[in-house]
């Protein structure tokens, strides 16, 4: 018989469970010995690498997780949704034009046709674009108990609730979002401006510089508009930039240059914003 | 621990029943039990692109997807481009453009170019080169990879007038 080679690496067996219930998928991770499976962006090349897991619990099946709801003051954008969808979607456009439109340049089409922005979130690797993004936008993630009952908590928290990462849910403000990945992997950078009630607040989101994106309120000291705003970048980015924790210095950068890429960064995109 | 899984799909056209074991990804079930070996493997971790298929039409990565999770789909490797012999434009363009080098990446090259064309018929060559970028050609042959699609963009346009 003729031998054909081929995939290089084995995948230990596992039980495959398929449920079609956030619930049921809860249930079934609650014991954790399984291991979620949406995109399979992350957990394929791990279970190749020799990461063995009991269960594999599929999430594709789970309609649930793919919707995308809108009310006056949020919009709830399911764990399963694609990158794809998050470009693309028209109620996601409509409501975070700014997030839809960088989105389209995350990744490449294959990876964002199938990978899913909870398995992006999960993954928790500080390369990563979806946790800086949402902390900026100032997100709630939402998770779903094996007891059926959910818990929120912040973007930028630093740990989150035991379950099944069902949605996210990003707060509807007037907001100028901007994120520049164009520094990965050294830095990545993620910038709201919101105004509500006639007052400017901001946030900055630093991804790739610690173990985990890191979220920082801008202060304006005392900016009343979007102009002066942008006629005290280069403060804001220095104040914001001295509040950061150290970044990490690694194989990639230094902590010192990428502080420097923090305050050079945030000053361009604040610029770039408040005068748009 | 890992129950056999029964699938019917549609590869290349052809209505398919197989019997995979959860652990089995599609690479698998395409060259070793249908022996369709024009699907390459490169890295085995879904970045470069070598393994690329089409399910439902989407450019997927055949290393780093389950067998089973295309139940119910519609597969096309490299051997479903073809028409009774006849080369697609893409393949038509690729093979006039001389755009491969080893010719590992084309097939996963020429799939990821129908993708596109089947989504936008004129692309830019911003457009492709976002596309490409999916797809390693560890030749560097890229130059001739973008013309042979723009070449082929033309094609299609021109073939559906």
């Amino acid at each position: 018989m003729q031998t054909i080679f081929g995939s290089h690496g084995a995948i230990a067996p596992f039980q495959l469970v398929r449920p079609a219930t956030i619930n049921d998928a809860a249930a079934a991770l609650a014991d954790g010995a399984g291991a979620c499976l949406a995109g399979g962006v992350d957990l394929l090349p791990a279970l190749r690498a020799g990461r063995r897991v009991n269960r594999v619990v599929y999430l594709g099946g789970i309609h649930a997780l793919k919707a995308v709801s809108r009310t006056d003051r949020a919009i709830a954008i399911g764990a399963g949704v694609t990158h794809h969808r998050l470009a693309n979607d028209s109620e996601i456009a409509r409501a975070l034009p700014d997030l839809a439109g960088i989105w389209r340049n995350v990744a490449n089409v294959r990876v964002r046709h199938a990978a899913t922005i909870g398995g992006n979130l999960m993954a928790r690797n500080p390369q990563y674009d979806a946790l800086p993004a949402l902390q900026a936008l100032g997100a709630r993630l939402i998770f779903a108990g094996a007891d059926s009952r959910a818990q929120a908590t912040d973007a930028g928290a630093a740990d989150w609730p035991d379950g099944l990462l069902s949605a996210v849910e990003i707060p509807l403000v007037e907001r100028r979002f901007g994120f520049d990945r164009s520094m990965k992997p050294v830095l990545s950078l993620a910038v709201s401006l919101e105004a509500r009630d006639g007052k400017l607040s901001g946030r900055a989101a630093v991804g790739c510089a610690h173990q985990r994106p890191v979220c920082l309120a801008l202060d304006f000291a005392g900016a009343r508009d979007w102009g002066a705003v942008a006629a005290r970048a280069d403060a804001i980015a220095d104040a914001f930039a001295a509040d950061l924790a150290e970044p990490d210095t690694d194989w990639i950068a230094s902590g010192g240059y990428r502080s420097t890429l923090v305050r050079v960064l945030l000053a361009r995109q604040l610029t770039a914003l408040a005068r748009r | 621990m890992s129950e056999p899984i029964a699938i019917s799909l549609t590869l290349n056209g052809r209505a398919l029943r197989a019997t995979v074991a959860p652990n089995r990804v599609l690479a698998d079930l395409i060259r070793q039990d249908q022996a369709l070996t024009g699907t390459k493997i490169g890295c085995d971790q879904g970045t470069c692109g070598a393994c690329t298929v089409l399910v439902d039409g989407i450019v997927t990565a055949s290393c780093s997807t389950f067998a089973w999770q295309v139940d119910g789909k519609m597969v096309t490797t490299i051997e479903g481009v073809a028409t009774n012999g006849a080369l697609d434009p893409v393949q038509e363009s690729f093979k006039s453009r001389s755009a491969f080098q080893c010719g590992y990446c084309t097939p996963g090259m020429i799939l990821l170019a129908k993708a596109l064309l089947a989504a936008d018929p004129n692309p830019s060559r911003a457009t492709i080169r976002d596309w490409i970028s999916a797809n390693v050609c560890r030749c560097t042959g890229y130059q001739m990879i973008i013309e042979a699609v723009e070449d082929a963009a033309q094609r299609v346009r021109e073939g559906a007038q």
